[in-house]
């Protein structure tokens, strides 16, 4: 018995030990793995929504007494969406920010800002069509501004969620 | 006055705002403003002041001489009454009551605005399972108003602002009124929304932020507003933004240190009901619900209670005279009543002027409170002069707010217990 399961092995071994066909080669080529806007179904809390949006404008935590403040006066409103712009307005209007540079001068450029603008606030890359809508608008409305992108992406639905 | 409106009610008919009601669901009045006059009033430092020990503090919403105690000096500031008293002007219900529940200040404000009596499981951190007023009030109103048209603000958050709309299946926030508690708003959280100069101000830059952002809503299949409170349209939105901006910059500038000439008086009970009134100035509302709360000092300082008791009752008067003087607010009607009274017995802290301090613990004086109600240009007028004798409960005011904004019959069966108050018309 011992030896009819050694002959079948080495039989395996020697049919399975071909050379590859030069014509193919597989491999696998690195890629980029990043979140998709369809994965996002987690609401940010307020004061989730608050930190994040703080860390993204100044690179840097919010102290607990601002976000207190804040918290406060988001929950003293009820329309949640117009004290959300007023509260990120508020953010990009006390200067500081480290938005991306956006140099309209040539597409590329552009579509690197877009790129940044889609890396640091959804966590994700631009499919091409937001790529293409946004970079030709923002090319086409030269007095279109950094904080006015991030304004817009910030005060969007897809910024409430992670 | 009973031909007169049997024939209103007969046949459609135009309200002074314009507007057309159907014979069904015809309106008393085209606004309807509640004042709860919150934080526990114990009936006898109020309508029952005659059985009490300190006499007419509230000289303008209550007939009979006002009295000067030692420590209550407010009324120095807040001066007496040269026309007439509320109570002359309307209808005072003297037998009112928090029927049942625990007497506690939310569980009275969610009586009064649910229309449905609480008990000890009502849970504090959630929004009420009874459909709210504004939310009936939005749902079953023809025809369907804008939230623009209802509000709710109230003097402290925790869990007030969860009374603007509920849990109830088939309602929600969709039916939601605006909500501001400008204390904080306002004041403290004035350096966190505040922008003296806004570049975005533009149209043009609006339409472009517009664009971008919708561009992103339309690549994102969820939308936020359907979790985020209250839906205002883009238009109402636009508005209420400038009327925010116009008070951030009042505040900036001081003007609403001292908005009615009054000196170093205001507490937070004032300065709210300033702000409603501004809305009711900048919208006429058809339904605002405001609330007082500071007078539940009371449980440790009685005259400090007294002092506010004056304060709110000055306040309301304000607030009325605001509604008869702001072009769209005619064809009104104001109520006012607490969220519950006081224990008849101290607690045994005493003040430095020698009054002892009361609680409100459920015996039953804590659920003795008034109802007072107000008409300004009805069709069918609030009676004046009218004190009614029968009793009433904090469950009969959503049904007769539904009432009077026409929309009563419109309510599912067996939502709502309590009755119209018809001794008031």
């Amino acid at each position: 018995m011992k030896n009819i399961i050694l002959l079948f092995t080495i039989i395996f071994s020697l049919s399975s030990c071909k050379k590859d066909d030069p014509s193919f080669i597989f491999q696998v080529d690195n890629v980029n793995v990043t979140l998709s806007s369809a994965d996002k179904n987690r609401l940010k809390t307020d004061i989730e929504f608050v930190s994040i949006a703080y860390t993204d404008l100044f690179g840097s935590n919010i102290s607990q007494n601002e976000l207190e403040n804040i918290i406060t006066t988001y929950k003293s409103f009820g329309d949640k969406s117009l004290v959300i712009e007023m509260i990120i307005k508020k953010f990009i209007l006390n200067g500081g920010t480290n938005t991306p540079t956006l140099e309209h001068n040539n597409t590329a450029s552009i579509e690197a800002f877009v790129d940044e603008c889609y890396k640091n606030l959804y966590n994700r890359a631009p499919n091409a069509f937001e790529k293409w809508y946004l970079t030709d608008f923002i090319e086409n409305n030269s007095d279109i501004s950094a904080e006015m992108v991030y304004f817009s992406m910030m005060t969007a639905n897809e910024y409430r969620y992670y | 006055m009973g031909l007169t409106a049997g024939a209103t009610f007969a046949a459609p008919y135009i309200l002074p705002s314009g507007r057309l009601f159907a014979a069904s669901g015809a309106r008393k009045a085209n606004h309807v403003v509640l004042c709860l006059f919150a934080g526990g009033v114990r009936s006898l430092e109020s309508h029952n002041y005659a059985n009490g020990q300190f006499g007419n503090l509230m000289p303008y919403t209550f007939t009979g001489s006002p009295v000067n105690l030692d420590g209550v000096d407010i009324g120095n500031a807040l001066g007496v009454p040269t026309g007439q008293t509320l109570q002359e002007q309307g209808t005072l219900f003297k037998n009112f009551k928090l029927n049942q529940g625990p007497t506690g200040h939310y569980n009275g404000h969610a009586t009064v605005m649910t229309g449905v009596y609480t008990d000890t499981n009502l849970n504090i951190n959630a929004n009420p399972q009874y459909p709210t007023l504004f939310e009936l009030y939005r749902k079953h109103n023809t025809p369907s108003m804008s939230a623009l048209n209802s509000w709710w603000i109230s003097n402290s958050l925790g869990p007030y602002p969860q009374l603007n709309y509920s849990t109830a299946t088939g309602y929600g926030a969709q039916y939601g009124a605006n909500y501001i508690q400008p204390l904080n708003f306002l004041f403290s959280g004035f350096d966190s929304i505040y922008a003296p100069s806004d570049p975005f101000e533009s149209q043009g830059a609006q339409d472009k932020i517009n664009a971008m952002r919708s561009f992103c809503d339309e690549n994102f299949k969820k939308d936020f507003s359907n979790s985020g409170g209250v839906i205002n349209t883009a238009e109402d939105k636009e508005k209420l933004d400038n009327f925010i901006k116009a008070n951030l910059q009042s505040a900036e500038n001081g003007s609403l240190e001292d908005p009615w000439g009054l000196g170093d008086v205001y507490n937070g009970d004032m300065y709210t009901m300033f702000f409603a009134e501004e809305v009711i100035k900048e919208f006429q509302p058809e339904l605002l619900v405001v609330n007082m709360q500071n007078v539940d000092t009371a449980h440790d300082n009685t005259t400090a209670y007294l002092n506010n008791l004056k304060r709110a009752d000055y306040a309301l008067n304000h607030l009325w005279q605001t509604i008869q003087n702001t072009p769209g607010m005619e064809n009104t009607v104001l109520i006012a009543l607490p969220d519950h009274g006081r224990n008849a017995e101290g607690n045994g802290i005493v003040d430095q002027y020698g009054r002892e301090a009361t609680d409100h613990t459920g015996d039953d004086m804590s659920r003795e409170i008034f109802c007072m109600m107000l008409g300004h240009q009805t069709d069918v007028g609030v009676l004046s002069n009218n004190v009614v004798n029968t009793s009433g409960e904090s469950i009969d005011v959503v049904p007769t707010i539904a009432n009077i904004l026409g929309f009563d019959n419109d309510i599912p069966g067996g939502l709502l217990n309590g009755r119209v108050l018809n001794e008031a018309f």
